[in-house]
């Protein structure tokens, strides 16, 4: 057990040493990733696996022991990272053969805190990681560029501000259980719970809140985008995919076992209160994700919104409480990694081909990129949910849970998200890839094969999930069944909700599909043939549109994409815009700071501190 | 084979219904503009003729998208039940069937948008926000009937309707009806909610490069739109019916309700568009909805 | 002018299958109506060579025919035919809706006989066709195309001849 966070740890070393040869970082870098997946692989199953090492000490009345163990659902989150992570890896080689600066050190190190993350068997470990991965992330988006910054710096910070929540939980925790284990103070929250609401609810809203930065759920999901757009592009791609998923793991093993079991007042006879809190928050954030991602002008912003709503229906499928509910959530998250890797490799194609993120400067690149035109568009299906791609599946689930549990406002909220995905996504689509190529991209050309084979191996993991649900699906129900929850393993292909008569075949979907497109195949051979056309021979009422200085880059529809639907939100959107908030409290922060600077300097400041702190400390005397 | 068989039959059967309501659609407008109109079979002679003429593309995005349009609208319409029949042994969930009718929209304005002129891509951007519009107060209706029948599978929607007419979900819930009507207008893409189309404006939107066959494919995908559509509409609010004939005269009657609203309605800007669809169908929707709650 | 009414209710093309399009690629039948001037030219050709084949075109008053009232005007052309081929024309100044009407059922049955082909001498006879119609349009210089500095040169040579 070990040995699997040990490589990476040595590794960061040896990278640190060659870091100036990128071809054999690289190289490591991959064979690294490759020795985690294979560890991960063959520890399927095996459980009872764990590394302990016993301190004597005892802190706030808890023996503080720090170990990793293999657990079930902690395993199915390190295997999906870490296959992502090798394909992301392999796509890296290509991908940085002309960077300047090198990222794979820091990377592999929140690796092994990644690794350390999902299987940390106690709280003190759990965090350290956690802090880990917060500062690492923050040297590895900046990778030394100063542009990228002020987007570091906001995300540090949001990092810090959450781990020092956790440290207080922690903290409380132990005190009043007496124990550091994460699975032994699930249970020792429970009790507290039902003998002091307060304080338990406390403690489980400041755990949550850590969750919920680190998966940028409403109050806090502006930090994506501000990173996104300025991180490097291969490593984004992990952060996107993999790293967004951090707040879902303690979520699905610490909260979501606590909310459902607590004893709370509750609403409707449909659930309590804390899960609809944490329903509200996800309906609010794939809402607000869907709104504001319509309305983007750069393409690693727009992903940036996508995976706050999509973050969003995972919290929905928390919020339903039900064995489908869950399972769907758990299910989205390998769906979002995937199909979010595939989406976020393209885009670094395409800014590797062309240096361009803003989407109306693009457009027409299908006519040079056909395979990276091909990942995105699939990448794009799953991510609208259809099938027969993968996404559907997970989004399906959660729906059919909320529907069980009568929570029509999660069930319109999912909705309406998931029906605005399509104008986001559809919009990428077209700005990006379709319309007319500008005269500037004329000579663009296909990515080299080691960026274009994970593209393709993403796209063929795609259809498979969509197609074969069961290869996630039995993982996951098996790890659900081995933690002790009452489910069946699932079979390859059906999926089951929880309604009346709904299992859903999916393969029998795919089918239909394929049925569907050779009867219209057959249609389409049976017309007369078609004659290819040149981009720029195109209606245009009878006029030359060269005679009247407008070139491809100017016929092209893409800036103000929604106009009349964005003139609709404008109004609501000025109002609500939590950064203004943050901002306001920065300042006030800066003010007060300031201020007190201003005491320390001046002498009679000083004396006037003195005095404060003697008179807090005589008042401390008395209460006590 | 004989599953193969099958599926082609519903296939080809989709297209002729849809084919003819379009072309009984056309005579009815005429009729109500005090026109003679045309013969009902012209939809036939029209997509005939679209198919035999010859025809201009872009890229191969166009190809795929129409035939990725024709294919993800078969598709669903394989797992409507048409008078209890379906084309294959599923579960006919409502879900799986709304979000595969997604597909064939998203080929459509793929293919439209590859072709590269402007006009098309203003239309798409209409036709997406459109969606959005009729989605969500489609969906509410929907959602009431899933609640109250506690299954999400169409079929069983359908069966819990037998019986007198006074079973009929459109007796029961009328409005939820009158929601889902002002919705199934906005998803056939009939005035007042053709903003996407608008020939004056935008020289037909998503249309505007399509040619030939292309155009016959987009027609004939607007033709098994109508027939999925009305499909749904039945088996939810008129209990679906005993043989396949009652059934389309069924569809036939919702089709006609949305081609007279169609004959004599102007076009609403698409901002307005979303904003009645938002108002009054979700409101309509929502009083469905708490009636059935509480 | 004639085209409204032959659509509309007094007269209703639509009962023979013929309607309005959009797009030159989704039409068969291309009208011309009235007189034509050289810059109307050059957008019908383009609209022409955009629409595609099997394709006719109808051409539509004596404008079209022999320049009606303009003959002997200097900007507009006489014989449309000269410039893109002709199926079918019909006179008249302004052709009555009915006029419209049966023209397009002569062009449908000239069409089942296979006479009306007229595209494809277009395709055999460009050479021809392209001469005649770069003869007329040298003239249309475009306007917004050009800069003012070419004006000032053009100027100066003008002056200095």
């Amino acid at each position: 057990m070990i040995e699997l966070l040990l490589v990476p740890l040595i590794t960061t070393l040896v990278l640190a040493f060659f870091i100036r040869y990128k071809r054999i970082t690289w190289t490591l870098f991959l064979a690294a990733n490759g020795f985690v997946l294979y560890k991960l692989y063959s520890i399927y199953g095996i459980w009872n696996l764990s590394y302990k090492v016993d301190t004597a000490y005892k802190i706030l009345g808890a023996e503080l022991t720090l170990g990793v163990s293999n657990n079930p659902i902690g395993w199915y989150f390190a295997f999906f990272s870490a296959l992502i992570t090798l394909l992301i890896s392999l796509f890296s080689i290509g991908f940085n053969k002309n960077s300047r600066s090198n990222v794979s050190v820091i990377w592999m190190l929140i690796i092994f805190s990644n690794l350390g993350i999902f299987f940390a068997q106690d709280w003190v470990t759990f965090f350290m990681m956690w802090e880990l991965m917060g500062w690492t992330s923050f040297f590895a988006i900046t990778n030394g560029k100063d542009k990228a910054l002020d987007g570091a710096k906001y995300y540090l910070a949001l990092s810090l501000f959450g781990a020092a929540l956790m440290l207080i939980a922690i903290s409380v925790l132990a005190q009043y259980t007496g124990t550091f284990q994460i699975f032994a103070s699930a249970y020792g929250l429970l009790q507290i719970i039902n003998s002091s609401t307060k304080l338990g609810i406390g403690i489980l809203l400041l755990f949550l809140t850590t969750f919920l930065i680190k998966s940028a759920i409403f109050p806090f999901y502006m930090w994506p985008q501000k990173v996104y757009s300025e991180g490097p592009e291969d490593y984004i791609t992990f952060m996107s995919s993999v790293m967004i998923k951090y707040g879902i793991y303690p979520m699905a093993i610490f909260i979501v076992p606590v909310v459902g079991s607590a004893d709370l007042p509750m609403i409707l006879n449909t659930g309590n209160v804390l899960q609809y809190t944490i329903g509200y928050l996800g309906a609010i954030s794939a809402i607000l994700g869907t709104i504001l991602a319509i309305f983007q002008t750069d393409m690693k912003k727009l992903f940036a919104y996508s995976s706050v709503a999509n973050m969003g229906y995972i919290l929905l499928g928390f919020s339903s409480m039900t064995i489908v509910g869950f399972e769907g959530s758990l299910f989205h998250v390998v769906n979002h990694m995937i199909l979010k890797a595939a989406i976020f490799l393209t885009l670094a194609a395409v800014v590797f081909r062309t240096g361009e993120s803003e989407m109306h400067k693009l457009g027409g690149l299908v006519y040079r990129m056909p395979l990276t035109f091909m990942t995105f568009l699939l990448g794009i299906i799953a991510a609208a949910g259809i099938p027969p791609l993968n996404g559907f599946g997970s989004k399906w689930m959660i729906i059919q849970a909320l529907m069980s549990k009568r929570m029509v406002v999660f069930a319109i909220a999912m909705i309406f998200a998931s029906t605005g995905a399509f104008m986001y996504l559809f919009r990428a689509l077209a700005s990006i890839f379709l319309g007319q190529l500008p005269d500037r991209y004329k000579d663009v050309k296909e990515v080299p094969p080691t960026m274009a084979i994970p593209m393709f191996i993403m796209m063929v993991i795609m259809l498979l999930t969509g197609v074969v649900p069961g290869v996630v699906m039995k993982p996951l129900t098996s790890a659900l069944k081995a933690v002790g929850y009452n489910v069946e393993v699932a079979s390859w292909t059906t999926l089951e909700g929880s309604l009346k008569n709904s299992v859903i075949d999916l393969k029998i979907v795919f089918y239909m599909f394929v049925a569907g497109v050779i009867i219209s195949a057959l249609m389409y051979f049976f017309g007369n043939k078609s004659e290819k056309v040149p981009q720029n021979d195109n209606y245009t009422a009878g006029e030359y549109p060269e005679e009247w200085g407008v070139d491809a880059d100017r016929f092209n529809y893409s800036y103000a994409f929604y106009q009349p639907f964005k003139e609709m939100f404008e109004p609501l959107l000025e109002s609500v815009s939590i950064d203004g908030f943050f901002a306001s409290i920065g300042r006030n922060f800066e003010f007060l700071s300031s201020t007190i600077q201003g005491l320390f300097k001046r002498g009679e400041g000083a004396v006037l501190l003195f005095s404060i702190g003697v008179l807090l400390l005589i008042l401390g005397g008395l209460i006590i | 084979m004989m599953a193969v068989l099958r599926v082609f039959l519903f296939g080809i059967f989709a297209i002729f219904i849809g084919l003819l309501f379009m072309g009984i659609g056309r005579k009815v407008i005429a009729r109500i503009q005090l026109r003679y109109g045309p013969p009902f079979y012209q939809a036939f002679l029209d997509v005939g003729k679209l198919f035999a003429r010859k025809s201009i593309t872009h890229n191969f995005v166009m190809d795929l998208g129409m035939v990725m349009a024709l294919g993800g609208l078969l598709a669903t319409m394989l797992f409507v039940p048409i008078a209890g029949h379906v084309a294959v042994k599923t579960s006919t969930n409502l879900i799986v069937i709304m979000y595969l009718m997604a597909i064939g929209y998203l080929g459509m304005a793929m293919a439209v948008a590859a072709s590269g002129n402007p006009n098309a891509t203003i239309g798409v951007s209409r036709a997406l926000t459109m969606m959005l519009g009729y989605e969500v107060p489609f969906f509410t209706v929907i959602l009431g009937l899933i609640i109250v029948n506690g299954t999400s599978s169409l079929e069983l929607i359908s069966q819990s309707q037998a019986g007198s007419i006074l079973n009929w979900n459109m007796i029961k819930f009328p409005l939820a009806f009158i929601a889902a009507e002002i919705a199934l207008q906005a998803m056939m893409g009939e005035k007042p909610f053709d903003a996407m189309i608008a020939p004056a404006e935008i020289a037909s939107g998503p249309m505007v490069e399509l040619s030939g066959k292309y155009l016959g494919l987009a027609f004939l995908t607007h033709a098994v739109s109508i027939f999925v559509e009305t499909a749904i509409i039945v088996n939810l609010f008129m209990g679906g019916a005993s043989n396949i004939f009652t059934f389309v005269l069924k569809q036939f009657e919702i089709y006609l309700i949305t081609i007279f609203i169609e004959a004599v309605f102007p076009r609403f800007k698409i901002e307005q568009a979303v904003k009645f669809l938002w108002t009054v169908p979700i409101g309509i929707a929502v009083l469905q909805l708490l009636l059935i709650l509480l | 002018m004639e085209l409204p009414p032959a659509m509309t209710s007094r007269w209703d093309v639509e009962r023979f299958g013929v309607g309005p399009m959009a797009t030159p690629r989704q039409a068969d039948v291309l009208l011309v109506t009235g007189y034509v001037s050289l810059k109307t030219l050059k957008r019908i050709i383009r609209t022409y060579e955009q629409m595609p084949e099997p394709k006719w075109v109808l051409a539509f008053g004596s404008c079209t025919v022999n320049g009606g009232i303009y003959w002997d005007s200097y900007n507009t052309i006489t014989n449309l035919a000269e410039y893109i081929p002709v199926d079918i024309t019909v006179s008249g100044c302004m052709p009555r809706p009915e006029a419209v009407i049966d023209a397009l059922q002569t062009l449908m049955k000239m069409i089942q006989s296979g006479e009306a082909g007229a595209y494809k001498k277009y395709k055999e006879n460009y050479e021809y066709y392209k001469a005649n119609q770069d003869r007329v349009l040298k003239k249309t210089v475009p306007v917004l195309g050009q800069t003012p500095k070419n004006d000032l040169e053009g100027k100066d040579e003008d002056a200095k001849e």
